[in-house]
């Protein structure tokens, strides 16, 4: 069973702190069984204008993305995207503890797959693709009031709703799977939630999504509770761009479901990294025996074909 | 034929000389273009030991050697040859051999059975037509996927070598199990046609080689 980090929700190595956000060990968490792949990311994308690595904390296939420093909008491959969530689903399906990842084939071993580190002795794993780079890690989202595991149920295409049994709260996120070819079947991320209001701008200031009141915005926080009507507004992260400090980039979960086709082709045979073969016994070369044996015989036949040829040759003269 | 100051006595009278050189050489040293003698050495050369363009003796080396051992880049080696193109009783490099022989001697790891099977054992087990795996393994016991083409595409008695797992003993390499030639028809269809081979190579080689040698030693004493 995997062990998470009690303070973001990534898969914890088997000793040692969270690799993905720096806390200690402490409040380990532990992940619910479920037949879905999740798979947290911190992604980045360097802006063509000012060079800086703006935070990109959604999924979002419309082939553009915006720079949280300057502003600029510019064009996101979707190809780089499709590229990574095969990485982000292998990495779900087939990172550690244990060697094989989520499922043993009963018949057929996989380990090592390459990602069995994660899990064991690593939390997080490095992908980069075209211009984006995600710091993933397998693992769980937790209930942001309680801080446990919460439950995903998949409601419809692209449609995901999480409750805590801790504390009974509830999130509804979606997004569009039939953008990309990986097999996803949802986001929980701030960007991709549903059920709560964004937060509104007047002239730099951010506004509750209630009752219009300041809402006290810092950046880190994409979730800003007002202190007027208790209502929690969401800051998109767009409107994020005036603040003197670009965000960081957010932890965001990828949801996949069944085998990531990194598995599906190490369980077809694909030789692995030390090769498969059939191998031939080693020849025997210090015998003695052996080596009578391979010098024994040629020299047999060729006695018996030396005699038939001098044979050969003294019925010729003779005749 | 130059006139050597050392010469070796030989039956009435006539002599063979240590060394000789020349166009056409003839003697217990010979050097020439065409160097006939024990030791020769020339562009074509015959002898007991022969080096040269074409060498032709017992022991010759040569762009085309013809002996009994040879080194060449086309050889024929009546014993042995080391060519790039040849035919020869045994040799080194593209080299047809000749002489009927049961292959290398292979030592396969000591096996145990599936019951006392432990971390890095060998056990005995069978590859079969049709199916992508190996056949006959007990229940729990996994084959490392990397095996999975190869398995499927080979039959007959194999040894597959067994390791502890994350969910018990998994087969990580499988090892051939050689049939010995003898226990193949085909060897020996393919032995006859090697030792009538060698009988044809072998009386060339008398009448082609050592026979034109003699005369000349001879005709030279």
């Amino acid at each position: 069973m995997r062990e998470l980090c009690g303070t973001c929700g990534s898969g914890l190595a088997r000793h040692g702190g969270c690799g993905a956000c720096g806390a200690v060990r402490t409040g380990v968490k532990t992940a619910p069984e479920t037949d879905l792949l999740v798979a947290g990311v911190r992604c980045t994308f360097p802006c063509r204008a000012c060079g800086f690595d703006s935070p990109l904390d959604e999924l979002d296939g419309d082939g553009s993305a915006v720079c949280l420093k300057c502003g600029m909008h510019q064009t996101f491959p979707v190809d780089a995207w499709n590229a990574a969530l095969g990485r982000l689903h292998a990495l779900a399906d087939l990172a550690g503890p244990d060697p094989e990842g989520s499922t043993r084939d009963p018949r057929w071993s996989i380990a090592p797959s390459g990602y069995q580190d994660i899990g064991d002795t690593q939390t997080v794993r490095t992908i980069e693709e075209g211009a984006l780079t995600a710091r993933a890690t397998p693992g769980h989202p937790l209930c942001q009031q309680c801080g446990d595991p919460v439950r995903i149920v998949v409601e419809d295409e692209g449609m995901l709703k999480t409750s805590c049994a801790s504390c009974g709260s509830t999130a509804n996120y979606a997004c569009q799977p039939s953008q990309f070819t990986a097999p996803i079947v949802g986001v929980i991320g701030q960007e991709h939630r549903t059920d709560q209001a964004d937060a509104t701008q007047q002239e730099g200031s951010f506004m509750c999504g209630g009752c219009g009141g300041p809402l006290p915005v810092d950046g880190l926080g994409r979730l800003v509770k007002c202190r007027f009507c208790q209502v929690v507004s969401r800051i998109p992260v767009q409107k994020l761009q005036g603040l003197k400090e670009p965000p960081p980039p957010d932890v965001w979960w990828l949801v996949f479901q069944g085998p990531s086709a990194e598995r599906t082709r190490l369980l077809r045979g694909a030789p692995g990294e030390d090769g498969g073969g059939i191998e031939d016994p080693p020849v025997v070369r210090s015998s003695g025996v052996n080596i009578g044996l391979r010098v024994l015989g040629p020299t047999v036949a060729l006695g018996i074909g030396g005699v038939i040829a001098v044979a050969v040759w003294a019925v010729a003269f003779t005749l | 034929m130059s006139e050597g100051p050392q010469q070796l006595g030989c039956r009435g009278g006539s002599r063979v000389k240590i060394i000789d050189f020349g166009q056409e050489a003839t003697g217990f040293i010979a050097v020439g273009q065409f160097a006939v003698g024990v030791f020769a050495l020339g562009q074509v050369a015959t002898g007991v030991v022969a080096v040269g363009q074409m060498a032709t003796g017992i022991i010759t080396i040569g762009q085309g050697a013809v002996g009994f051992f040879s080194i060449g880049m086309g050889g024929v080696g009546i014993y042995w040859t080391g060519a790039m193109i040849g035919i020869g009783g045994s040799g080194f490099g593209g080299v047809i051999p000749l002489a009927p022989s049961l292959g290398k001697t292979l030592e396969l790891p000591p096996t145990t059975s599936w019951t006392e099977a432990r971390h890095d054992d060998w056990v005995a087990a069978e590859l079969a037509n049709g199916t992508d795996t190996v056949v006959g393994l007990p229940t729990g016991v996994r084959v490392h996927a990397s095996l999975r083409r190869v398995a499927g595409a080979e039959v007959g008695p194999v040894l597959v070598h067994v390791v502890d797992g994350p969910a018990g003993l998994e087969v990580d390499r499988i090892m051939r199990v050689p049939i010995p030639r003898y226990k193949i028809p085909r060897w020996y269809a393919i032995w006859a046609v090697q030792f009538a081979l060698l009988i044809a190579v072998c009386t060339a080689y008398v009448g082609g080689v050592i026979l034109p040698w003699l005369q000349m030693m001879w005709s030279a004493l």
